[in-house]
């Protein structure tokens, strides 16, 4: 069952307002002439009730949901949507403020949750919610770290009708969303060096492509270029016949994180980073990729496809520079598993060229520049906007 | 909803209306225009696509000079602490319109806004005020709850996000919860209005001390003294003053008819000063042997009654009068005042003056004591017990000293005495002689002269050069043994009516002129004058030809609201005079044009007299419940007529957990208290105006809109058929029912597209509503004939349309288009 809070906020506004009446109720009972006073002073206590009245009845019937995507890429903006429901029959919303809440109340337990340290506060403004409707907000963010990004709770507040008091309900919503690392855009020469490294991990795919291997024969075919006609085959069936290719594949490939916690933290995010962009390359080119960080006791499996990608992904939006050394991969069982393919070693700190095999290319994680092409998503993080509210549903 | 443009419309009227209320009080409507002004000037100004605002140093610039400007105001003035801010808030206010508008600085701009109205309320309690401030209410409160809406487009620097995150139909829920706040408010506003203890201390600490006096609830109409000879306009204000219901005995229409309300009796005239006053206080012999009772101070505790009708009194003339003045200068009354009651908890003091029969309130606590009584009046001459001769001699009274003896002796003794006044007017029978044999309870003596009464200034002159002449001219005998002094008063009054005429417009004199003989004589400037004048020129006559007059200033009261109530206002003040036509029987001389000052009563047009009774029944509202409401008196008639919960609840509880019984539940349960019935129209007239506003927010805009041209300045409509505008109409209509159903067009998409849109809906909906469009497109733009069939057409398919809404609409609601 979630669990709700309500409770009213006394700003600023609230103590002026109700300090300015209690003056006026003080003045207007000492004047023994002018009964104005105590028409305005009335007036004022009575818009002091109205506010709280019209508020508390407001979000009697409230109800919110949160809606977040799959998940999301640090550096990268991304879109959460909120809906809010208006169960009350009587009374619309106005002027609300939907705003994710770090707890429901001081007294709640368990670990606070990690969003504030990843993103930007996130919610957004809604205009109305008539009567029994719902609405969907959404907001963008961009989260500007990889991570787990864990939720609380949701909190929608309202200053209306008058601004006097902020009334809030809290609900505890429990939820988390994976923030895979930056991806960079990595120059293509680059990226090609260090994914290509002769024979080791080289492959062909029993598929038609551009590669060198014979995969058949057809019939030609308007387009075709004269260059992939098959003369001998052509001659003997008399019907004009090309060549066709099999597709070559990217390989197989480890990327090794070499990863030193006590390394400085932007060069291991850095590290990761060119790990995951590596590996995202490398999969859209159609290798197989594997991924270990023996320090810390990763190790996921060379394979391939976009089920692995988003493994992969989140694995490193997971992954813990600092995790103990218990879970910790062996050296010299990390250099067996990475031998019989190619590997791309990367360093968080300086190069140490005694943990992968000879052949492994390596890459310190200060090479961050050098490697990409644009890294616009380096330039600051944006604040969250919600530019793109949806209609209500 | 466009929420950003209604705010600012909103805000800036809220604006407005705080200096209109500022203006009302401060009586000062300048600052009304310098708004509007200013308001105007920066709409312009922030208007287009290149808005145009006060950069910020600017700003801090003029905000230095104000503030500059009320610190020297304030000390020229430090007693006007509150109108001083006042004014300050009002710059302040104007200057910050013409900068970049940010949340924060509108935020204290509304804010200074409030205090300037709360500060007003400190200057001011006219009924103006208060129809001022019943609209600046709603308008404020509108304004608070669209910048909660605001707020939430815009950033810290005002810019506008263009994020509209929306249900459907926001207007109209807006429309009714603004309207249920108003009505809440005001309705809440009552009981603490109610509730809340009076007079705990004095004017002295409370912040009314910075305001001074406020105003717009003075008796302006009446002065305690009449100045002649000033210069300038006589305010002609409406507003009430005071209410009187006149019962009379025996008789009943001696109640009805137009009646003297005497507030200031003045017997001595300042040729100098061309000021006429009241003769000092003091206790003398003519008042005791003339009125049968000395002048002083009373003492008059709660429900206790001062005076006494002398015995055999036949006509009397009972007034109930409410006064809804803040200070209470006079305690008016009508004839001759015999006794009177107030209506007070408290006891307070009165100055009784017998000799010239006024009551004076002696204010040493507070004028509320003085503001509801009860008098008794009885005719003037016609005490009983009392009879008089031409030679100024009386029968002493008797009425004191016959206790004891019966009616039937009375009756005797009073023809005895009427035989004798007749051989004593015969000269048969002198004084002595006549006491010799007499009781002592009717024994006569001669009316001693009044010591209070100054020398006669009129006793030489052209005044007495005339009066002699009118009198000369009627033929009234001058010998003063054989003359009337009534038909010699009543020649100067009428030769007054018929040679002068009356204006409310004052005119000094020359230097060194009497204001008097200007009035008379002046061939330039004279000729002329208002009420004040033509009394002062009756009783002047009349002294100098030796006949005793003053001028008494006071109210005509002569207008009756629908309760049979006399309502006496402001503009009913004036000033006539009495004449002693024979010792101790004085009558009233009204010399001014009566014509004249029915038509300055009467308040002009009919449709200005209906205005004036519709505001007349507001300010009534106002000054009885907010002005001059006493929360004791109207929780005990609340309690005595059983309205209010707090009673049900106690008696309840009386009955049921005290086991008291209740003697006093007989009480009348239909009636309902002053108290209440006052604030109930004070809360109908708010909800009224607040109603009002939203009719004029709604439909004005629409309604006028096409008066004045705009929205229809496409002169390519003008050349459309009949039917082609039909059609067009139909479109129209297609598009407000699918509006009304959530399924709103947004002006960026065209309407073929819309109805494409459709489609996301239902495909039905958006089939025909293409359909409609196609019709209307071939025909606006395509300039195609309409016949009678595609009109046809356009209805079915509307029809359609709505049929098939409502069949969506019975199975799910319907969503608004993205």
């Amino acid at each position: 069952m979630t669990k709700v809070r309500r409770r009213y906020h006394f700003g600023l506004p609230s103590v002026l307002y109700l300090g300015a009446t209690l003056l006026v109720g003080i003045g207007a009972s000492n004047a023994a002439t002018n009964n104005l006073l105590f028409l305005v002073f009335g007036l004022a206590v009575g818009a002091l009730v109205v506010s709280g009245l019209i508020s508390g009845t407001m979000m009697m019937g409230i109800r919110v949901k949160r809606v977040l995507p799959d998940a999301a890429s640090a550096g990268r903006p991304t879109s959460v949507a909120y809906e809010i429901t208006n169960k009350n029959k009587l009374m619309p919303l106005f002027g609300l403020r939907v705003e994710e809440a770090v707890r429901v109340g001081r007294r709640s337990k368990g670990a606070r949750p990690t969003w504030p340290t990843m993103m930007s506060p996130a919610g957004g403004p809604v205009l109305h919610v008539g009567r029994g409707e719902t609405v969907r907000v959404r907001c963008v963010v961009t989260p500007h770290r990889r991570g787990c990004a864990t939720f609380d709770a949701l909190r929608v507040s309202s200053g209306f009708p008058f601004g006097i008091l902020r009334k809030s309900v809290t609900f505890s919503m429990r939820d988390s969303l994976d923030v895979y690392p930056r991806l960079l855009r990595l120059r293509r020469e680059i990226a090609s060096s260090l994914l290509s490294q002769g024979t080791y991990g080289a492959t062909t795919v029993d598929e038609k492509g551009s590669g060198d291997e014979f995969y058949g024969l057809r019939e030609y075919q308007a387009g075709d270029s004269l260059r992939r006609i098959a003369w001998k085959s052509t001659a003997r069936t008399g019907n004009v016949v090309v060549r066709e290719h099999t597709r070559e594949s990217g390989g197989r490939i480890w990327i090794m994180l070499n990863i030193d916690p006590r390394d400085d933290s932007r060069e291991i995010e850095s590290a990761i980073s060119i790990g995951a962009s590596l590996a995202v390359d490398a999969l859209q080119i159609g290798s197989e990729v594997g991924l270990i960080a023996p320090a810390q006791g990763l190790v996921c499996p060379i394979n391939s496809g976009s089920k692995h990608r988003l493994a992969l992904l989140s694995a490193l939006a997971r992954l813990d520079p600092s995790a103990g050394p218990e879970r910790a991969v062996d050296g010299a069982e990390a250099g067996r598993m990475v031998s019989r393919a190619a590997c791309v070693v990367i360093h968080s700190g300086d190069l140490d060229p005694s943990v992968a095999p000879a052949h492994a290319r390596h890459v310190v994680a200060a090479d961050a520049p050098r490697l990409a092409v644009d890294d616009r998503e380096d330039q600051g993080l944006e604040p969250a906007t919600n530019e793109h509210a949806e209609a209500p549903r | 909803m466009k929420i950003h443009s209604r705010f600012l419309n909103s805000y800036h009227l809220v604006v407005a209306l705080g200096v209109l209320v500022f203006a009302v009080a401060d009586e000062n409507m300048v600052y009304v225009a310098l708004a509007i002004a200013s308001i105007v000037a920066a709409r312009v100004l922030a208007s287009g696509p290149n808005p145009l605002f006060v950069p910020r140093w600017g700003l801090n610039l003029v905000v230095v000079l104000v503030t500059v400007g009320m610190g020297l105001s304030w000390t020229g003035n430090p007693e006007d602490a509150i109108p001083t801010i006042s004014r300050y808030l009002v710059w302040l206010q104007l200057v910050k319109l013409f900068e970049r508008p940010r949340p924060r600085d509108q935020a204290m701009t509304i804010i200074m806004s409030v205090m300037l109205v709360v500060g007003s309320s400190l200057t001011s309690v006219s009924a103006e005020f208060g129809l001022a401030l019943l609209l600046y209410i709603p308008t404020l409160i509108v304004t608070l709850m669209l910048f909660q809406l605001y707020l939430g487009q815009v950033d810290d620097h005002g810019t506008v996000r263009h994020v509209v995150v929306s249900g459907r139909r926001p207007g109209a829920d807006m429309r009714w919860l603004v309207l249920g706040a108003v009505v809440l408010t005001f309705g809440l506003s009552v009981p603490v209005f109610v509730a809340m203890p009076r007079g705990i201390g004095s004017d002295s600490t409370a912040l009314g001390r910075f305001a001074g006096r406020p105003k717009g609830n003075a008796t302006t109409g009446f002065r305690d003294h009449v100045q002649l000879g000033s210069s300038g306009l006589i305010t002609e204000s409406t507003r009430v003053v005071l209410e009187m219901r006149v019962t009379a005995e025996p008789d009943p229409h001696l109640a009805s008819g137009k009646h003297y309300l005497r507030g200031a009796v003045l017997d001595i005239y300042n040729a100098e000063q061309g000021r006429w006053q009241a003769a000092g206080h003091g206790r003398n012999a003519r008042d005791e042997m003339v009125q049968g009772g000395a002048s002083g101070h009373r003492n008059m505790g709660p429900g206790e009654v001062l005076g006494e009708l002398p015995r055999g009194t036949t006509t009397r003339l009972t007034q109930e009068i409410s006064i809804h003045a803040e200070t209470v200068p006079s305690l008016f009354t009508v004839w001759r005042p015999k006794t009177i009651a107030l209506e007070s908890e408290r006891r307070a003091r009165v100055w009784y003056d017998s000799y010239r029969g006024t009551f004076t309130p002696v204010i040493s606590a507070r004028s509320a004591d003085y503001r509801r009584y009860t008098v008794v009046s009885t005719p003037y001459g016609q005490d009983s017990g009392r009879e008089y001769n031409q030679r100024g001699w009386m029968l002493r009274s008797w009425s004191e000293n016959s206790r004891g003896v019966s009616d039937h002796v009375r009756n005797r003794v009073s023809q005895a005495i009427d035989w004798i006044a007749v051989l004593r007017q015969k000269d048969i029978i002198s004084l002595q002689e006549f006491n010799k044999f007499a009781p002592a309870w009717v024994h006569q003596s001669e009316a001693p002269d009044d010591p209070t009464r100054g020398a006669n200034p009129f006793i030489e002159g052209p005044i007495q050069e005339l009066a002699e002449q009118i009198i000369a001219d009627r033929r009234i005998p001058l010998d003063e043994s054989t003359r009337t002094h009534e038909a010699a008063a009543r020649a100067f009054e009428t030769y007054l009516q018929d040679n002068y005429l009356y204006t409310t417009t004052m005119v000094a004199p020359r230097a060194g002129q009497d204001p008097i003989e200007m009035f008379l004589f002046d061939q330039e400037l004279g000729g002329r004058g208002h009420c004040e004048y033509f009394a002062s020129a009756v009783a002047a006559m009349c002294m100098s030809v030796g006949i005793p007059a003053r001028v008494i200033t006071g109210y005509v009261a002569s207008e009756i609201d629908a309760a049979g109530q006399y309502i006496v206002r402001e503009n009913h003040a004036h000033a006539w005079a009495e004449v002693e036509v024979s010792p101790g029987r004085w009558v009233v001389l009204d010399p001014s044009p009566q014509q004249d000052i029915e038509r300055l009563h009467s308040g002009g047009g009919s449709w200005l007299a209906g205005i004036r009774k519709v505001f007349d029944v507001f300010q009534l509202a106002w000054i009885r419940s907010v002005v001059t409401f006493d929360r004791d008196e109207a929780l005990q008639s609340a309690n005595q007529n059983r309205v209010m919960l707090l009673t049900a609840v106690n008696n309840w509880v009386g009955e049921r957990l005290l086991n008291e019984t209740d003697n006093g539940a007989t009480a009348d349960r239909d009636s309902i208290g002053a108290a209440a019935r006052s604030f109930l129209s004070i809360v109908l007239v708010s909800t009224l105006l607040t109603s009002l506003a939203y009719v004029v927010v709604s439909y004005g805009t629409r309604a006028i809109k096409p008066l004045l041209g705009l929205g229809a300045g496409d002169d390519s409509l003008k050349e459309l058929s009949p039917k082609t505008r039909t059609l067009m109409e139909i479109h129209d209509k297609m598009l407000h029912v699918l509006h009304k159903a959530g399924l709103i067009r947004q002006a960026s998409v065209p309407a073929l597209a819309f109805g494409g849109q459709l489609a996301e809906r239902d495909g039905v909906l958006s089939e025909d509503a293409q359909r409609l469009t196609s019709l209307y497109y071939a025909a606006r733009y395509g300039r195609e004939d309409v016949d009678d069939a595609d009109l046809d057409m356009a209805r079915g398919l509307l029809d359609g349309i709505r049929e098939r809404l409502s069949e969506l609409e019975s199975i799910e609601p319907s969503p608004p288009l993205a």
